[in-house]
């Protein structure tokens, strides 16, 4: 396994990357912008460019409901860190949102009630919600998070890197060869250059450039899609994740909804429909396939590929992004002790060390 | 008023009197309440247009056109919601059409009647179209109300489906020809017979006849497809019953799909571009070609193609005032517009529009103006009043159909539109929808997908553009120069979106419009987003696939978690999210609270009362206590000394102190 903190380029290499971060979201880019910006490493980032006429691929919010008070912790700072830094590029970035949880099976239940007692503990406000309108089961809402402003924040996060020259390539007009020792070529409008380091930051990156063989055997594909919809009144809440239907629907402004779904395809209608207030119906007006990565203990997988040196990120959920600055310290040797622990436990699935890392996951159905 | 003034004369010449019509057949309906004046073979549509409504309803300050792209649905009671563009008008019949309306208060009886002679009769149907999308049409949801099996599935019955439906008919294969209007021959008339080809009507002909071969062919007239699964086709028709207009929902199961589905005449970019009295050349020549509506008698013509002087010309000698031909190109060579210039027509060139308005509220006609049409030269020319102004735009491949079915896109340069890519392994794309731009390329396209289908050889298709020496290239959609002090909305199409060019640039800032708001696209917004920078052309295919390609509304369906019932254990199994929480060998104890309160599952507990951190946390209740018992069980990772200890358990942040009463035997994973 590479050891964190000596993914370095060659000193006497001009023109060379110390990391190249692939992947599309906000993750992606807050990533190479804070290894660049605050671990002053040559970043090269290659993704798709942001389109805003493109569907919303992730719902970045601060909180998940995790089992596990080590991560909760992690999030709670990060959720600052990447916050502060946001709002730092211009106001509107970052919104203010009291997510609706929505467990309805017994597992599902026990798991988000034990993340309630986490959460009340480590400081957050967490109210359990009745409203049979939405579902029945147990519902809770936390206030105060953030969620990031789609749409608003890639504008932003662009002017932020290139303000700090991260180079930021399209990924249809680089060529890209990766090597099993983790290194790779980056081939833009006829230039070569090299990256010591790949990292493979998130599940769109993963998807893309890394063959089935190469992920770890804890990564399982779940299928998924997003979807844009047009309602005619406001959503009872603006943020609501169905742990057990795999569904999570945001509202931005009065009439557009982003929903995400994950699980079996075929019921993917069914399952949002059901999710949408009882009687209410919502116009379809985009959906576009969104695959993902679940791992077989719940637990977000940061590690080696197999057989592959480049580092990958995955399962980290919609919280992902407010990660960036931890995986950042982590990448550069900077990780304090507890972010240290998290990551190491998180790895690949030799050895046992994941065990202590287990979470809880619904199964869509 | 003559009920009849925006029609053609039966007879005039260039058969733009109205072929599907029956004059001396003439009919009356209501709509909204105003009787409407027409004839056996129009639609209601036709029947409004050239009963004078020219406006669907107002869009903030904005009147729209009505439009074969933009009417609303009508219902006669009975027979469901009906697009005004296929359903037939029918003698007696009262229509109303669906959707927010705000007629004037006198728009019936006594006071209407006073108001019709006062103001003339009403041209609007009064809809408000607000921010929120419009929908889709219901019969997107409904049921199938008859499936029908086939060996091809042609969508398109012009040239290009004609030729496949011909194809699979002389192969003694079933073919199903789903067309949207009355009748068959799609829109070779408009562009017109080249060189040594057969005239557009003889074309039509030789085709229809040749359907009748070994196989059967079955077409079906109002129907327009709206959904591919595999190789199901969802099709929805307007058929006539007990003298009734009623919907109906089709499911086309076939081998093999031929897409022959045309291409979209794009709305030119101006200042106004909805303007009622603005239609496409296409759509004019059709509504004359079909219905003889014409309305005014004054016309000018705008147009970035050659197409469009050819149906001046005809529309001229029907006995239409041609004021102008205006063409966006800088210097034309054409067959058509050496006839032009021999006919005496105005022809202007290197102009475009930049702006339109109503001459007055609620009264037709239109002043258009024009500027130079080069990038960044905003110089205007003297605006021109008349009654109509035909504003031909560029072509945009029909290609929905194509994307539902999964099929990939993306943005042709050459062409300036938005081409499909690919190949689907029962679909294929022909005619002008694949990107073809001769009739001649159209048929053998056809014919060739067939065949192919059927594993057979054809000839190859070849699409001879004519020279430029002789005939010049189409030119991009017009835009006019953008000027933010310009009166009136520029529309990206003339479809539901509403998208106007000001949402769309601002969406490119991550600011509300296109982007954000939840409203499906049309071809043609994409295409005018790519062409006035607001979207990355390497987007185009991508943001159409997304987009584009879907319809429905999405509601609660009855479906419901399925829930695993809880295994009988006569001590639960800890949860797996729990491994390695507290050590290597947890242990299982059951506990009751001091204040004989149950915990719910999750509750952490601790050695101390003071004590509330989670990682200093030595368990967790997992699960209920045996009925009858308070408190509950737990899983404990330091191992307290025996039972009776007391622990604090925190319940939703009190500590509540709790005993230790019973260690259980349960393996843990």
């Amino acid at each position: 396994m590479p050891q964190p903190g000596r993914w370095f380029a060659d000193p006497m290499t001009d023109d060379s990357y110390d990391y190249l971060v692939l992947g599309s979201t906000p993750l992606a880019g807050l990533l190479a912008g804070l290894l660049a910006v605050e671990h002053r490493r040559r970043v090269c980032l290659v993704g798709e460019r942001f389109s805003p006429f493109r569907l919303q691929r992730s719902i970045d919010i601060s909180i998940a409901p995790t089992t596990r008070p080590e991560t909760l912790k992690l999030l709670k700072h990060g959720a600052l860190e990447t916050t502060k830094l946001v709002n730092s590029w211009g106001k509107g970035l970052v919104g203010r949102a009291d997510p609706l949880f929505v467990a309805e099976t017994p597992q599902s239940i026990a798991a988000l009630g034990h993340f309630r007692h986490l959460a009340i503990a480590l400081g957050y406000a967490v109210e359990p919600a009745a409203d049979r309108a939405i579902a029945d089961g147990l519902l809770l809402r936390v206030r105060d998070m953030q969620l990031l402003g789609h749409g608003r924040l890639e504008p932003a996060l662009e002017g932020w890197l290139a303000k700090h020259e991260v180079r930021h390539l399209d990924r249809a007009d680089t060529e890209l060869t990766l090597r099993k020792d983790g290194t790779a070529r980056i081939v833009h409008a006829s230039h070569s250059v090299e990256a010591a380091q790949v990292i493979l930051a998130g599940d769109d990156a993963v998807l893309e450039y890394l063959p089935e063989d190469a992920r770890d055997r804890s990564l399982e594909m779940l299928p998924g899609a997003a979807m844009l919809l047009d309602s005619a009144k406001p959503l009872p809440t603006p943020y609501a994740s169905f742990i057990d239907r795999g569904v999570v629907l945001a509202q931005d402004g009065k009439v557009s909804v982003s929903a995400l779904l994950t699980g079996d395809p075929s019921t993917a209608r069914a399952r949002l429909g059901s999710a949408v207030s009882r009687g209410e119906a919502l116009r379809l007006a985009g959906e576009t396939v969104v695959n993902s990565f679940r791992t077989s203990d719940g637990a977000p997988f940061i590690g080696p590929a197999r057989g592959h040196k480049a580092l990958v990120i995955a399962a980290l959920g919609p919280t992902a992004a407010f990660l960036a600055a931890a995986i950042a310290r982590y990448i550069a040797g900077a990780a304090t002790a507890d972010e240290a622990a998290w990551f190491g436990a998180r790895g690949p699935t030799r050895g046992n060390q994941r065990l202590l890392a287990a979470d809880y996951q619904a199964v869509p159905a | 008023m003559n009920e009849h003034s925006n029609r053609l004369p039966a007879d005039a010449p260039h058969g733009l009197g109205g072929a599907e019509l029956d004059r001396s057949t003439p009919l009356q309906f209501r709509l909204n309440g105003r009787t409407i004046h027409g004839f056996a073979g129009d639609t209601v549509l036709s029947a409004a247009l050239a009963d004078g409504l020219q406006i669907a309803g107002r869009h903030g300050d904005e009147a729209l056109a009505l439009d074969e792209e933009f009417a609303p649905l009508v219902s006669s009671g009975k027979g469901g919601a009906l697009p005004m563009e296929r359903t037939p008008a029918l003698d007696g019949l009262n229509f109303v059409t669906i959707g927010t309306r705000r007629d004037p208060i006198a728009s019936g009886g006594l006071f209407g009647a006073l108001r019709h002679k006062l103001l003339g009769p009403a041209r609007t149907l009064n809809h408000r179209f607000g921010d929120t999308s419009l929908g889709s049409p219901p019969w997107h949801n409904a049921t199938v109300d008859e499936t029908i099996e086939t060996d091809f599935a042609i969508v398109g019955g012009g040239v290009a489906g004609l030729s496949a439906a011909a194809a699979a008919s002389a192969a003694g294969k079933r073919a199903v020809l789903i067309e949207r209007t009355q009748n068959l021959g799609g829109t070779v008339r408009y562009f017109g017979a080249v060189d040594a080809e057969a005239s557009p009507d003889t074309m039509i002909e030789r085709l229809i006849a040749s359907l009748d071969g070994k196989g059967q062919v079955t077409p079906l007239t109002r129907a327009e497809a709206f959904a591919i699964t595999g190789t199901v086709l969802k099709v929805h028709q307007v058929a006539v019953e007990a003298g009734r207009p009623v919907s109906r929902v089709i499911a086309v199961a076939a081998r093999h799909i031929v897409l022959a589905t045309g291409a979209l005449e794009r709305l030119p970019l101006f200042p106004g571009n909805r303007t009622p009295g603005i239609v496409g050349a296409l759509t004019a020549f059709q509504r004359a070609e079909r219905f003889g509506v014409w309305p005014g008698r004054r016309a000018l013509f705008t147009t970035p193609n050659s197409f469009a002087y050819r149906l001046a010309l005809h529309a001229a000698d029907a006995g239409v005032e041609v004021q102008r031909i205006v063409d966006s190109r800088l210097s034309t060579t054409s067959r058509f517009v050496d006839f032009a210039k021999a006919t005496g027509i105005t022809l202007a060139s290197a102009l475009a529009p930049s702006h339109a308005e109503p001459l007055e509220r609620n009264k037709p006609g239109l002043r258009v103006g024009f500027a130079v049409a080069i990038d960044e030269i905003a110089q205007d020319s003297t605006a021109i009043e008349t009654d109509q102004l035909v504003a031909a735009g560029a072509w945009q491949p029909e290609i929905l159909l194509w994307l539902r079915a999964g099929g990939a896109a993306a943005w042709d340069a050459a062409n300036g539109w938005l081409g499909p890519r690919g190949v689907l392994p029962s679909v294929a794309l022909v005619g002008t929808a694949a990107g073809l731009h001769t009739t001649a390329a159209a048929i053998s396209s056809g014919r060739a997908a067939v065949l192919g289908f059927l594993g057979k050889a054809a000839p190859p298709v070849v699409d001879n553009i004519i020279e430029e020496a002789f005939e010049t290239p189409d030119a991009r959609n017009p835009v006019t120069p953008f000027r933010p002090a310009a009166r009136g909305a520029t529309y990206l199409d003339r479809g539901q979106s509403l998208i106007t060019r000001h949402a769309a640039a601002a969406s490119k800032h991550g600011v509300s419009g296109l982007a954000t708001r939840a409203v499906q696209l049309g071809l043609g917004d994409i295409a005018a987003a790519v062409d006035i920078g607001a979207m990355a052309a390497r987007d185009a295919g991508s943001v159409a696939a997304e987009r584009c390609a879907l319809s429905g509304e999405i509601s609660d369906t009855g479906w419901r978690v399925p829930i695993r019932p809880a295994q009988e254990e006569d001590v639960p199994t800890p949860p797996t999210y729990l491994a390695g929480r507290f050590g290597d060998k947890p242990q299982i104890w059951a506990l009751t609270a001091a204040d004989a309160r149950s915990f719910e599952p999750g509750c952490l507990i601790f050695e101390n009362s003071g004590q509330g951190d989670p990682l200093e946390a030595i368990g967790v209740t997992y699960a209920p206590h045996r009925p009858g018992a308070n408190g509950g069980i737990a899983m404990l990772g330091k191992v307290p000394e025996a039972t009776g200890t007391e622990l604090y358990v925190r319940d939703a942040g009190t500590a509540v102190a709790a005993r230790l009463v019973e260690r259980l035997k349960v393996k843990v994973g």
